[in-house]
């Protein structure tokens, strides 16, 4: 979990992304596994694949070719302006960016 | 070099595979000692445990390949999934018997520097800062640093100490400075194994690598150093070394890069 207890707390308000949404039921069967109180909490928004090229546990798996596309690219500065013009700029809607990954090939095998 | 049966890294990862005792409690750093520490615990150490910054501790090596620490694969199967600070704590309890930590620079003390290179005031470069390097080396009883061996890296003075090693290399200068582990045991570099006398000092030559030599380790390194009087070659990696090394980086991420 590395720093997100501390960061959530640190924070004035959070907003999480998640990839399903369940009952509060759900949630609260073990308040010990709460993070931080719903009091910190603005908003949350349910966005499958929000956290891509990053992995989410249980879902899918860090996209490693990804990142390796980008750090080459980013190595020179039309490089990285390419790599932004095709992943962000270019990009009308969150749903084009969806239609050029494939979440389905990182889920885990193990899952 | 393409003929050799094995990369630098690969040597590197063995190297410092070898380094991680049976029953050791392991600090795992980022890159090569991922792979170290899964070649160790299904070799020579079985009940080795590995402690990874991001809040895990597996006794076990992730199944599938690692980019990073915090891959699910790292985080499937672990014995305790936790906040960095939890971790942390463990590593200040003294209970940490290894950890590995990253450097751009390091000096014949075994100081290593992740600030900045030249006047820290107006520095040329900034560097990314400690990470938990700092922490592992003030309070692992032992660690290591794995480094490419180039003369702007082993340096004879670091402009900056990010994570200490022996100080100023007085005897006794890690005690005198309340720093509760024992201080770097090893510096895995491409060309060399690099340690210390016993209580801290002048970091000397172990022993070279196949294929090296100690003048070109004297010419790539910034201070004058001394051979260790039974200076040895370093065992090349076995056979089940380097097919454990292929199996934990299959791509050659790693270690064919």
């Amino acid at each position: 979990m590395g720093i997100t207890e501390e960061a959530g707390l640190a924070a004035s308000s959070v907003i999480i992304t998640c990839e399903d949404l369940v009952d509060p039921a759900v949630v609260l069967r073990h308040p010990n596994r709460v993070l931080f109180p719903e009091t910190k909490v603005a908003a949350v928004v349910r966005e499958p694949g929000g956290a891509h090229p990053s992995p989410v546990q249980g879902y899918f798996n860090r996209d490693h070719a990804f990142y390796r596309d980008y750090a080459q690219a980013s190595r020179t500065r039309e490089g990285f302006d390419a790599w932004l013009e095709q992943w962000v700029l270019d990009l009308p809607d969150r749903s084009t960016y969806l239609s050029r990954i494939d979440l389905g090939a990182l889920r885990m095998s193990d899952e | 070099m393409s003929e050799a049966p094995y990369t630098e890294q690969e040597l590197m990862v063995a190297v410092a595979s070898r380094e991680i005792r049976d029953g050791d409690l392991v600090f795992v750093g980022m890159r090569l000692p991922i792979l170290a520490y899964a070649v160790a615990r299904n070799s020579h150490a079985p009940t080795a445990r590995g402690l990874f910054e991001v809040g895990l501790m597996r006794d076990q090596p992730a199944t599938e390949f690692l980019g990073t620490m915090g891959d699910p694969p790292n985080v499937a199967g672990a014995l305790w999934a936790t906040r960095m600070s939890n971790v942390m704590a463990l590593l200040a309890q003294g209970l940490v018997d290894l950890g590995f930590i990253g450097g751009a620079e390091v000096d014949r003390f075994g100081n290593l520097n992740t600030s900045y290179v030249g006047d820290p005031a107006r520095p040329k470069v900034k560097l990314p800062g400690s990470g938990g390097g700092a922490d592992i080396a003030i309070l692992s009883r032992r660690w290591v640093t794995l480094m490419r061996h180039e003369r702007r890296r082993l340096v004879k003075d670091v402009s900056f100490i990010t994570s200490p090693g022996f100080g100023d290399g007085s005897p006794g200068w890690r005690g005198r400075h309340g720093l509760l582990g024992g201080g770097p045991a090893a510096i895995i570099t491409t060309l060399c194994v690099l340690r210390f006398p016993l209580g801290g000092g002048e970091a000397y030559v172990a022993s070279v690598h196949p294929g090296r030599t100690f003048a070109e380790v004297r010419s790539e390194t910034a201070w004058d150093i001394r051979a260790a009087d039974d200076m040895s070659e370093t065992p090349a990696p076995t056979d089940a070394e380097l097919a454990s090394i292929r199996r934990f980086d299959p791509g050659g991420f790693w270690t064919r890069g």
